[in-house]
This record gives structure tokens, C-alpha cells and sequence, in this order.
């Protein structure tokens, strides 16, 4: 009973941001997805570090995980969550303490500008362009 | 949607320490990542680090906003729902138990270098 309640608010949830998709909405959801995959990551950031409790050796052998493929991939992706993230929260508070809402549809273009600067920036740091 | 004077303070707080923990945040990435490239960390790279009282103070600090900015954030997605009362507050409860285990292991880890 509770579950299906659930899955049609999450329904209508979709079926409204599908509808309406505007800067507004797009900055709202990522700015929620990526908020909450930051408090997971932060259990996992402490879960990983809490190896020091078992000694130097495991510590190192705990950080080495993620010297992968995978791991250098989440890094990276955790890049760029933390790059909307924080541009996204940077353009919010301005509107929120200027007063500026009514042009917040120019200030999220000027954000998504800033946001590719970073993106093709790591990118050539990633490759070892220079 | 909640209103009053707790709500501002939580909205408000919420853009201070989100600005703060900006800074904070590139300056951790950028030096692990990006300053001091290599692979891996060793034990005695993070003890040299955290055997200074400076050091210490900034990952405290950092942990404890980015604990309270993260809960304080879930908190105020939760109150978009219009839930129960009691729902919500078992959500607050296990809002402030899980940033509270994680400030208390995150901080242990800070100290644990120098012993």
C-alpha cells in the first residue's frame, strides 16, 4: 500500500520533470542527485580511511583500491559532481542573496560555461596534455 | 514545506558553510589530485600532514561542515515532502545519528596519525 503510494508520487515526480524541462529544473536535479551521492561517498571517503585503525600497512593497501581503472574513473566523476555541484551552489546563493531571480535563467548559462572550462580543463590534465 | 525561524537559520547556514566548504573542498581535491600527483598515499605522507595542530584544525573543520551541509541538505530534501510528523522526526533522528558516527570515526581517523 505505502510502496505503490511511493512509486505514483515517484511517477508523477518524472512525468512533471519531463514536462517541464527548464534551466530551473535541470540545475534542481542535479544539484539533488549529486548532494546525495556526496553523502554516500563521504560514508565510503570514512570507510576507507577508518583502514588506519588496522595498522600502516592496510591503510596503504586500503588507498591502493583505488588505483584502478575504476577508481580513477569514480574519481574522476566525482570531479565533476563536486564541479556542478558547487558552481550550481555558488549561482544559487548569489540569486538567493542579490535578489537576482528574475535573470537566473543567464546566470545558469554563464554557470554551464564556467562548468565546461573544468570539464575540458581536467580533461586535458586527465590525458596528460600538459 | 516548514516555516519559521529554524528554517531560515537551516537555509541560511546551509549557504555559509556551502561557500566555505567550496574553497575548503577544491583546495583538498586540487592537493591530492592535482599539486602532488602520484599514485597512492603512504602512511607517512598523511603523518607528516596531521602530526601539525594547523592541519588537524582544517580536517575538522572541513568534516564537520561537510557533515552538517550534507544532512542539513538531505533534511531539507526530505522536509520538501510534506511527511508525517513522526516520519520526519525519526528522518531528523537518523539525520543527526549518522553525522554524528561520522564525526566521531571521521575525527579518530584525525588523530589516530599520531599515535
Amino acid at each position: 500500500m505505502e510502496n505503490t503510494k511511493f512509486m505514483n508520487k515517484a511517477k508523477t515526480y518524472l512525468n512533471d520533470l519531463r514536462l517541464n524541462i527548464t534551466t530551473g529544473t535541470i540545475s534542481h536535479v542535479t544539484h539533488r542527485v549529486t548532494g546525495i551521492a556526496f553523502v554516500i561517498f563521504l560514508f565510503l571517503h570514512i570507510f576507507t580511511l577508518s583502514s588506519v585503525f588496522r595498522g600502516p600497512e592496510a591503510f596503504e593497501d586500503a588507498l591502493l583500491v583505488y588505483d584502478s581503472p575504476l577508481g580513477r574513473s569514480l574519481e574522476f566523476a566525482l570531479m565533476f559532481a563536486v564541479s556542478i555541484h558547487l558552481i550550481n551552489g555558488v549561482r544559487i546563493t548569489i540569486i538567493d542573496f542579490l535578489n537576482l531571480s528574475q535573470v537566473h535563467k543567464r546566470y545558469f548559462w554563464i554557470s554551464f560555461i564556467v562548468f565546461s572550462i573544468i570539464v575540458i580543463l581536467s580533461v586535458a590534465v586527465f590525458f596528460r596534455i600538459f | 514545506m516548514e516555516t519559521g525561524k529554524g528554517r531560515a537559520l537551516s537555509w541560511f547556514i546551509q549557504r555559509i558553510t556551502g561557500l566555505i566548504l567550496g574553497f575548503g573542498v577544491m583546495f583538498h581535491f586540487l592537493m591530492f589530485h592535482y599539486f602532488g600527483y602520484k599514485v597512492g598515499l603512504t602512511f607517512l605522507e598523511a603523518r607528516d600532514r596531521l602530526i601539525s595542530p594547523g592541519w588537524i584544525t582544517f580536517y575538522t573543520v572541513l568534516l564537520g561542515m561537510a557533515i552538517f551541509h550534507g544532512m542539513n541538505g538531505l533534511w531539507g530534501i526530505f522536509s520538501d515532502y510534506n511527511l508525517k510528523r513522526k516520519t520526519k522526526e525519526q528522518i531528523e533522528f537518523l539525520l543527526y545519528l549518522f553525522g554524528f558516527i561520522l564525526f566521531i570515526v571521521g575525527g579518530f581517523i584525525l588523530i589516530r596519525f599520531n599515535v
